[in-house]
């Protein structure tokens, strides 16, 4: 995925026919972190913030079905996507790449999960079989995209595209 | 052999916002964002700024906090706000809490 394009209302990646099939194969893993992975707060009595956790879990779960919805569009209806020569153009709005920074964001977190949540600061270093190498390939895919998305936010560094 | 009793439902009373200690309402509460060791530097800034409205500059600081302490203060609120952002936070994968500030 390479950037060919951005003005203040829109920005354009070039993907390749397999970088398009790889993208779209990623995003249906969508969502992948369940909505009480982590709790409203650490400290403050359970009785008080109990019934705000259960109402924040079922608007997280909401806003990521709509999420769901909407990335089903952008990958069909035609508007997104143009087919081109060699692959195909994505044309997204700079809030569109804000969504898309947390929809990735949420599938890296997701596999990292499903990796046993490493840390390889501390030692904790994934323990790679056949069966979840899938996770870290697709870990590391989100976060290469997520750093692409954030550089065609910033017009006036050099993205190194 | 021991008899386990079914546990009887108590009815859900859950506090309000408004029924909240009012200490903890008088002193506001912190939302705090948590180090995690997945989420990039580069995004948790760009997260910060999009949630919190702040310059590049202000956000790095707080993400360079999260990364070298643990956590970072990000802001100090009423609990309906602390809870706005946390929400926000977490549709990003952050690891956010809000805490009573006392």
């Amino acid at each position: 995925m390479k950037l060919l394009r951005r003005s203040e209302s829109e920005v354009v990646f070039h993907l390749g026919k397999r970088e398009h099939d790889a993208f779209c194969k990623l995003l249906d893993r969508y969502p992948m972190v369940p909505s009480d992975f982590s709790p409203l707060s650490r400290f403050a009595d359970a009785e008080d913030v109990g019934g705000d956790q259960e109402l924040l879990e079922e608007s997280l779960t909401e806003s990521k079905k709509e999420s769901k919805t909407a990335l089903h569009a952008m990958l069909n209806d035609g508007k997104h996507f143009h087919e081109v020569t060699r692959g195909w153009n994505l044309h997204l709005t700079p809030e569109e790449v804000d969504w898309l920074l947390q929809v990735f964001g949420d599938i890296r977190v997701g596999c990292w999960m499903k990796l046993g949540c490493p840390d390889e600061m501390k030692g904790k270093m994934p323990e790679l079989t056949a069966d979840n190498l899938e996770f870290y390939v697709a870990m590391d895919m989100c976060g290469r995209l997520q750093m692409l998305l954030l550089h065609s936010l910033r017009p006036t560094e050099d993205s190194g595209l | 052999m021991a008899v386990i009793e079914a546990p009887v439902k108590q009815p859900d009373v859950k506090k309000t916002p408004e029924e909240k200690s009012k200490k903890q309402l008088d002193q506001g509460f912190l939302v705090i964002c948590w180090d995690d060791p997945v989420n990039l530097m580069d995004y948790v800034t760009h997260v910060f700024q999009a949630v919190f409205g702040w310059d590049r500059q202000k956000a790095e600081h707080h993400m360079l906090q999260v990364h070298k302490e643990g956590k970072s203060v990000l802001v100090r609120e009423t609990f309906e706000k602390a809870e706005h952002y946390v929400h926000q936070l977490h549709k990003y994968s952050l690891q956010a809490t809000l805490e009573p500030a006392s």
